[in-house]
């Protein structure tokens, strides 16, 4: 009888994390408790601080400060008659998309945001930009594939999305692939590897379906939850297959076991291109040296060359700047998408001259602006969704004085977006 | 039939790992009687501890056990003593609540502390590889690393057959009344106790940091496998935490990365349906 009870409690205690894990989410907000007092103009954003996308997070607060501060340093912004500055509230989700739309909503019901920002990654942008569309709060998303936005609802009514479209980022890839000696047609072999999270899937439709038309030969072995920590299976059919390309986006500890595991098998491949994981610094130096030679994609570099057109800074004065700030870290890319967020935030106000919510919404599908990211206008149609594409260039991880360091050697889609160096052929598969 | 054997030594590698995130959490169950669901944490501070002091002093994470297995003794037996030991007299739900309390006030740490990137204990010989006829082959590092959860566990057993702390350690288990009328302190042995589990918890650790990437919020992922292996094997019995990581890390593999944690998990609804005190429980 003693057994039965403690193993009750022990399976309780498991179903207990999880609850709780949840209802600790609550308490961590930064303007929690204020009434709502019409003297600053309110903007929510949830932010991915702790937790396996907490990369993509980085930096939040001091973009917080950077914005705010120049609003102040500009008396405010002119709303209704009145000069207001603004209060941006950050909660954290954890990484979590049940913690999102439960901080989404308190944003929407308690705080009562004026403009809510929904930004990093699917797992963040859908289930916020939701709530944004239930409450009738307008709602800038930015930083997450337009396909995987698009296909999470009918009808965005107050979502203006800014980021590129699945089938930009396989041409990226495609022209990528080319840049290594597998230009389309050639019959090269591609081994794919997806998660099945919304981020993966989305990926896995568009590439699956592309790669066969493009003349390449598909190496499928199906996706696989976030978190394996084997791919004995997956490694076999690249190995049996003798592939020559792998191409995934994946979070670090996914892929970083995968790719042990297919050097152990000795899965030798000409070319990676990998998303996610191997954008950020941070998670490139977990990976170490086996990260050289990697490609992916790249939307944003401190090398490219827009000018805000609100507050006046260029991509190198703002990479310049948070280094300085940070302790010599480098801008990672989505923290750039983060300042430009909060440009149009701010933008959107402007030209609103209000903050009524129908005024503020009809501002941003007016919006025709340049942030940090390159020109934002909201002029294409996925589904029940508008958008606009933002700019996206192809980067290899290269040693430059002993650290990796991504090269930008492809603007084949982009001109615009200068190349910082070359392609060196080579990566860990082949030592 | 090679791919079937490739498996068979993947999964097994795999599983002296699982076996290893699992044999301190189903001590303390088996000894304090407490879910300890800190224990992820543990290993993920184990696995910090490891990965930035080879880092540090240039040296083989493998050496640094000689300085995180004492530390986190030591830390293990303070937390038992001053914290949990206390709330444990009002029964074991407040002391599971402490648990969980410290799990979130050590993730929220670990991540001020050393931020949000990925980690991974870099060793010369990460990508080395033995090859075996038939085209067979042993990563060098998943070898290492199930040696060191071979010898962790064998370690665990013998002490705690032939020592006298082991022998108190398991008769306080086996009857805590019994145990303390015969001399034995219930409150010191519940302390030792608690510091053999963060002292595997370190080992652990090492073994997450050497084959995988770690996040500081990594340690709910492993407290789960940590909780599948302990319900499977039998709470409190080392050899069944053994055999439970094996048939854990088997059934990942043969349901492949597609399939492999359904299956476990499925694995674990049937032995709750069929045995629920596990495979090897008294």
């Amino acid at each position: 009888m003693k057994k039965k009870g403690i193993l009750a409690l022990f399976l309780t205690a498991a179903l207990c994390l999880g609850l709780l894990a949840g209802c600790a989410g609550q308490g961590g907000g930064k303007g929690a408790g204020k009434a709502s007092s019409g003297d600053t103009i309110k903007i929510g954003y949830v932010n991915p601080t702790i937790g396996p996308l907490a990369g993509n997070g980085e930096g939040i607060d001091w973009l917080i400060k950077e914005i705010e501060g120049y609003v102040k340093s500009v008396g405010g912004i002119e709303v209704d008659g009145k000069k207001k500055n603004i209060e941006i509230i950050v909660y954290d989700s954890q990484s979590d998309t049940t913690i999102c739309t439960e901080m989404a909503q308190k944003l929407c019901e308690e705080d009562k945001v004026d403009l809510i920002v929904a930004i990093q990654t699917p797992e963040t942008v859908i289930p916020v930009s939701a709530q944004a569309e239930r409450y009738g709060v307008p709602c800038v998303a930015i930083q997450a594939p337009v396909n995987a936005v698009a296909g999470a609802a009918e009808k965005y009514e107050w979502t203006y999305h800014a980021f590129w479209t699945i089938e930009k980022v396989y041409e990226q890839y495609k022209s990528l692939w080319t840049i290594a000696g597998y230009a389309p047609g050639s019959g090269a072999k591609i081994g794919i590897a997806f998660a099945n999270d919304a981020d993966g899937t989305a990926w896995y439709n568009i590439f699956t379906q592309k790669i066969v038309e493009d003349g390449y030969v598909l190496v499928d072995p199906g996706q696989y939850p976030s978190g394996t920590t084997d791919f004995t299976n997956i490694v076999n059919k690249f190995k049996a297959e003798k592939i020559d390309i792998l191409a995934g986006t994946n979070i670090p500890p996914d892929f970083g076991n995968l790719f042990n595991q297919m050097i152990a098998a000795g899965v030798e491949v000409g070319c990676v291109t990998m998303g996610k994981c191997c954008l950020l610094e941070g998670d490139v130096a977990a990976l170490g040296e086996k990260a050289e030679g990697i490609l992916t994609e790249v939307w944003w570099a401190p090398t490219n060359p827009y000018k805000s057109a609100l507050t006046g800074i260029t991509c190198a004065e703002l990479g310049e700047k948070y280094s300085k700030d940070n302790g010599g870290r480098a801008m990672p890319q989505p923290a750039g998408y983060g300042y430009a967020a909060l440009e149009l935030a701010v933008q959107a106000f402007i030209n609103a001259g209000t903050t009524k919510k129908e005024a503020v919404r009809d501002a941003l599908k007016k919006m025709d602006t340049t942030t940090i990211v390159g020109p934002i206008k909201y002029d294409k149609q996925m589904g029940g969704l508008t958008y606009c594409e933002t700019v996206i260039s192809g980067g290899q991880w290269q040693m430059v004085d002993g650290k990796l360091t991504l090269i930008i050697i492809d603007n084949s889609l982009y001109p615009e977006v200068p190349t910082t160096g070359k392609y060196v052929p080579g990566n860990a598969t082949q030592r | 039939m090679t791919v079937v054997i490739q498996m068979l030594i993947n999964g097994i590698l795999l599983g002296s790992v699982y076996a290893l995130l699992g044999v301190g959490m189903s001590m303390i169950f088996g000894i304090v009687r407490l879910t300890n669901l800190a224990h992820g944490e543990f290993i993920i501070i184990g696995a910090y501890g490891s990965t930035l002091l080879s880092l540090a002093l240039g040296v083989d994470p493998i050496l640094t056990l000689v300085i995180t297995v004492p530390v986190m003794f030591i830390a293990g037996v303070l937390i038992q003593t001053v914290l949990i030991n206390r709330v444990m007299l009002q029964g074991s739900e407040p002391a599971l609540l402490v648990t969980f309390g410290l799990s979130i006030i050590l993730k929220d740490a670990l991540l001020l502390l050393f931020t949000a990137d990925a980690r991974h204990a870099n060793v010369p010989y990460s990508t080395a590889t033995i090859r075996l006829p038939a085209g067979l082959h042993i990563a060098v590092l998943d070898l290492v690393v199930f040696a060191i959860s071979l010898a962790t566990i064998l370690i665990l057993t013998l002490f705690l057959r032939y020592t006298y702390m082991g022998r108190a350690i398991r008769a306080t288990s086996d009857d805590t009344a019994a145990a303390s009328l015969m001399g034995v302190s219930v409150r010191r042995t519940y302390g030792i106790a608690m510091g053999i589990a963060m002292a595997t918890a370190a080992v652990a650790g090492l073994g997450v940091g050497m084959r995988w990437t770690f996040y500081p919020s990594s340690g709910g992922d492993y407290l789960l496998i940590a909780f599948g292996v302990v319900v499977i094997g039998g709470m409190g019995s080392i050899p069944g935490t053994l055999v439970a990581g094996l048939i854990f890390g088997l059934a990942q593999v043969i349901g492949g990365a597609n399939y492999g944690m359904l299956i476990s998990y499925l694995l674990l609804i049937l032995m709750l349906a069929v045995r629920p005190q596990g495979l090897f429980s008294k």
